[in-house]
């Protein structure tokens, strides 16, 4: 395979080994959040500061269902939840299915409900940062699915705080601008729709002057998918290395 | 005699596009939708609100009907739907989880949240006393109805854009300029992004400019994320540009 177009395959097994590399060249990619300068402005990119942490855990049972888990995570954050009619009938007729009682301690109530609900199919965005806060509950996928969804737009995230979003609350449909220092955006993005699993809710969009990126997706997959950009653009960088010679 | 720098600075600002006026130009919007602060078209409730859910009793519940009823009598607007719309709102709940005081400064907003939440909006038709708001459906007439909403969209200077975020079932139009960009490939790409024809739209301008219409806080947003990309885009005059030339043998040629 030439060198100019990277093996993604061999770049993913390679992650491990280069998990050192991989963290400097993460941050190497520029951290192009915008920032949000009003005062009383949701700040997502602050994790700390949009979610206080709960005040108790619960338990779930198998039968438990969604509209349940969701009341007990209200009492538990704060949080009031908002779904609509159709939403609200599909979340009191689904179980969370777990094979036994589970107790949920109050530090992992966020992760706990969050990733419940992403497995059923749907996702939390933010509809009332400040108080009175509210939370919605909107599908993941079909006609309704996050992104077409009316006033359910996207987070927009430091591409820093992945870690934290993926760890804590991966039930967030977030966006971020990746900053290449090597690779053409434009190949790489097409490269990179090959591994987009659903194109309603994943997306990689090449911006700007082609050296710019536009990742929206849960957490997981945003921070997957920008470890392997790094990969790729610090590829590009060795292939140039060893053929380009910038001079002036 | 001029320098070389003054000149093209002098032959760049002559090949720019000239100023974008408001997009109203592009888009008559209704009468009653146009620019102003949000202060002045959004009254301020004189009271709290109480939005009750009872899930062992809903008929204790409040629907949405008698929340835009207490609405408007908190906020002094006379809201006006039609049948079809009215059959809705007196079935369904707006959908909250839990019992919720509203304080009286939150009113407003809280309201459109829950009205965008339940695919409804409102359309202002007259912005003095009496006010007169309309309840729309994203859904009316099988989504038929609303594929002109965006065109009702207010005209908003991008600075404003900061107070309008309060609204979330505003629809608002706004202009801005991205001078490092070519705005036709970057509207093309940003298509992607903007899932809603009925209230969205993305439509480059000569070459530096972008009309965008959507719901206040997404467009926000989204000139928040464009005006990064521009920056990043911006090439520095300092900086020389690299002659790359490539070594005897190296591959990749």
């Amino acid at each position: 395979m030439s060198a100019s177009t990277p093996n993604l395959r061999g770049a993913r097994t390679a992650r491990s080994a280069a998990s050192a590399l991989l963290l400097a060249l993460s941050l190497g990619c520029t951290n192009t959040a915008p920032v949000d300068e009003s005062p009383d402005a949701a700040r997502p990119s602050a994790v700390d500061a949009l979610f206080t942490p709960p005040t108790r855990g619960f338990d779930v049972k198998p039968s438990t269902t969604l509209s349940d888990l969701l009341d007990d995570f209200s009492e538990a954050t704060g949080w009031a939840v908002l779904a609509d009619a159709g939403d609200q009938r599909g979340l009191a007729n689904t179980q969370v299915g777990l094979q036994g009682r589970r107790d949920v301690p109050a530090n992992e109530v966020h992760a706990f409900v969050e990733s419940v609900l992403v497995t059923h199919g749907y996702a939390f965005s933010l509809a009332s940062a400040r108080e009175p806060r509210i939370l919605r509950v909107v599908p993941l996928r079909g006609p309704g699915a996050s992104l077409s969804r009316s006033g359910a737009g996207p987070v927009d995230v430091e591409l820093a705080d992945l870690e934290r979003w993926e760890r804590e609350h991966p039930g967030f449909v977030l966006r971020a601008l990746v900053r290449l220092e090597h690779a053409d955006g434009r190949a790489l993005a097409n490269s990179l729709r090959a591994l987009v699993r659903d194109p309603n809710l994943e997306v990689v969009v090449p911006v700007g002057d082609g050296r710019t990126v536009i990742l929206s997706g849960l957490a997981p997959w945003m921070r997957e998918t920008r470890d392997l950009i790094a990969e790729l653009d610090l590829a590009d960088a060795g292939t140039r290395g060893g053929s380009v010679n910038r001079t002036h | 005699m001029l320098q070389p720098a003054t000149l093209a600075t002098l032959l760049a600002l002559s090949l720019a596009p000239a100023p974008i006026a408001p997009a109203r130009t592009a888009h008559p919007a209704h009468p009653a939708q146009s620019s102003a602060a949000p202060a002045a078209l959004f009254p301020i409730a004189k009271e709290d609100l109480t939005i009750h859910v009872d899930r062992a009793n809903p008929e204790a519940s409040t629907t949405l009907a008698q929340l835009l009823d207490e609405f408007s009598r908190v906020t002094g607007v006379t809201l006006q739907m039609n049948r079809e719309t009215r059959g809705v709102v007196e079935k369904v709940q707006p959908g909250l989880n839990r019992t919720m005081k509203v304080p009286a400064s939150e009113v407003v907003r809280i309201v459109e949240t829950l009205m965008i939440a339940n695919d409804f909006i409102f359309l202002r038709t007259s912005d003095k006393e009496p006010r007169l708001w309309i309840v729309q459906s994203l859904h009316a007439d099988g989504g038929r109805g609303s594929s002109t909403l965006r065109d009702q969209a207010v005209s908003v200077d991008e600075k404003d854009l900061p107070l309008w975020t309060d609204h979330p079932a505003a629809l608002v139009t706004t202009t801005i300029d991205l001078p490092n960009t070519d705005v036709r490939t970057l509207s093309n790409s940003m298509r992607m992004l903007f899932t809603d024809a009925r209230t969205q739209q993305i439509i480059p301008v000569g070459s530096n400019s972008l009309i965008l219409t959507g719901f206040a806080p997404s467009v926000r947003s989204l000139v928040r994320l464009l005006r990064t990309i521009d920056g990043l885009s911006r090439v520095d005059p300092a900086a020389q540009p690299p002659s790359v030339e490539i070594r005897a043998g190296a591959k990749g040629k």
